[in-house]
């Protein structure tokens, strides 16, 4: 598969996801969104560094 | 509906504009009322260079003592105190006079222009400035009116906040320069990293603060989204927008200054900063911290100004 499809697939799953998650009022939806944000930016960084291979100098994977 | 927009008709400042307005004008014994706001920052000031020049006797004493032997009377040594090439502690005269040098001495393009440098300083300080006010403003327009990025984006923008811009600088400057961008841009975006969190906090207050009856009378009058946004929240917004640019003007030229630091840069008060400190320079060191003390403020003036104009149009409110 490939990178961009990751990509592409992980931004739309993680983003509706957090539209979800967000909508609930209890502490733990408060708790979990920007968590899940976080850990989307993180899994997009690994998968634009490894998929695309960035040089680690210009920027490490996480 | 019709009190909003004022400047769109016959209007009349509220009464706490005029009478500020009369004392400025003079009527009603407001030169006695000027003079008396005075002088607590002329004590203060005073006070304060009594209290510099102590220090710079103190500290600069046995440099002087060293340099003007044992036999040199008492005044003899407190003039070399105060008027060392390299002292520890500069008096306020001797960095009056190497700002006026450095400033008047060359011609302004001249590397050796203290008003070169802080020109570097201030381009690279404003495009952050610009890049930080429509970065804050975006984001607060979108965490204001997307629950989703509310909930998920705030919590990091305040977390990315306490990561030290010094630690940021040299990655940034490092990544940008290997893909071929040097100069004036990862200024900018360091100065823009550093400023734009009081814009998006500022806006984000700001957006948020017409009442619920305010936004309830609109939907009443089946007001669209774009249109609460036009004619309640960004005027609403104004009165924090500008406090929250006073901060950022002033941290975007820190923003700046700080990025000169690991650029290794020839020019900008940081690079002045930087070459003071590595030669002992102590007298450029000051000069280049009290220009840029200067540029905060007229950078701060300049929002004042803004916020004045703007007041103005608006009838005496904000």
């Amino acid at each position: 598969m490939s990178p961009g499809v990751v990509l592409l697939a992980s931004l739309i799953a993680g983003g509706l996801g957090l539209a979800r998650l967000s909508r609930g009022e209890d502490r733990l939806s408060r708790l979990a969104t920007p968590l899940l944000f976080g850990a989307l930016v993180l899994w997009v960084w690994q998968v634009v560094c490894v998929g695309f291979a960035v040089p680690g100098v210009l920027l490490p994977p996480p | 509906m019709s009190d909003r927009g004022p400047g769109r008709g016959p209007h009349r400042p509220p009464r706490p504009f005029r009478n500020w307005v009369q004392r400025r004008q003079g009527s009603g014994g407001s030169q006695g009322a000027v003079g008396a706001e005075a002088w607590p920052v002329l004590t203060v000031l005073c006070a304060v260079l009594a209290l510099w020049y102590a220090a710079a006797l103190l500290m600069n004493l046995d440099q002087a003592r060293s340099l003007a032997g044992e036999g040199a009377g008492t005044a003899d040594l407190l003039g070399a105190t105060l008027a060392l090439d390299r002292p520890l502690l500069p008096a306020p005269h001797q960095i009056a006079g190497e700002m006026f040098d450095s400033i008047f001495g060359h011609p302004v393009s001249s590397a050796r222009s203290l008003v070169f440098h802080a020109g570097v300083t201030a381009g690279a300080a404003a495009c952050g400035f610009v890049l930080a006010l429509v970065l804050g403003i975006g984001l607060a327009v979108g965490i204001v009116h997307l629950r989703v990025l509310d909930r998920s984006l705030m919590p990091w923008i305040v977390a990315s906040q306490t990561v030290p811009v010094l630690a940021i600088a040299p990655m940034v400057v490092v990544v940008l320069g290997t893909i071929g961008i040097t100069g004036l841009a990862p200024k900018a975006l360091i100065a823009g990293w550093l400023s734009f969190f009081p814009i998006t906090a500022g806006m984000v207050s700001g957006l948020r603060a017409p009442e619920p009856v305010q936004r309830y009378l609109l939907a009443t009058y089946s007001a669209t989204g774009a249109q609460v946004f036009a004619l309640l929240r960004w005027p609403a917004s104004m009165a924090f927008l500008f406090p929250a640019l006073k901060v950022a003007a002033a941290l975007s030229l820190v923003g700046a200054i700080v990025a000169e630091l690991p650029t290794g840069a020839q020019a900008g008060l940081g690079a002045r900063l930087l070459a003071g400190s590595y030669y002992g320079q102590t007298l450029q060191i000051w000069a280049a911290l009290f220009m840029a003390a200067l540029l905060a403020v007229l950078a701060t003036g300049a929002v004042d100004l803004a916020q004045a104009l703007l007041r103005r149009r608006r009838g005496g409110r904000l």
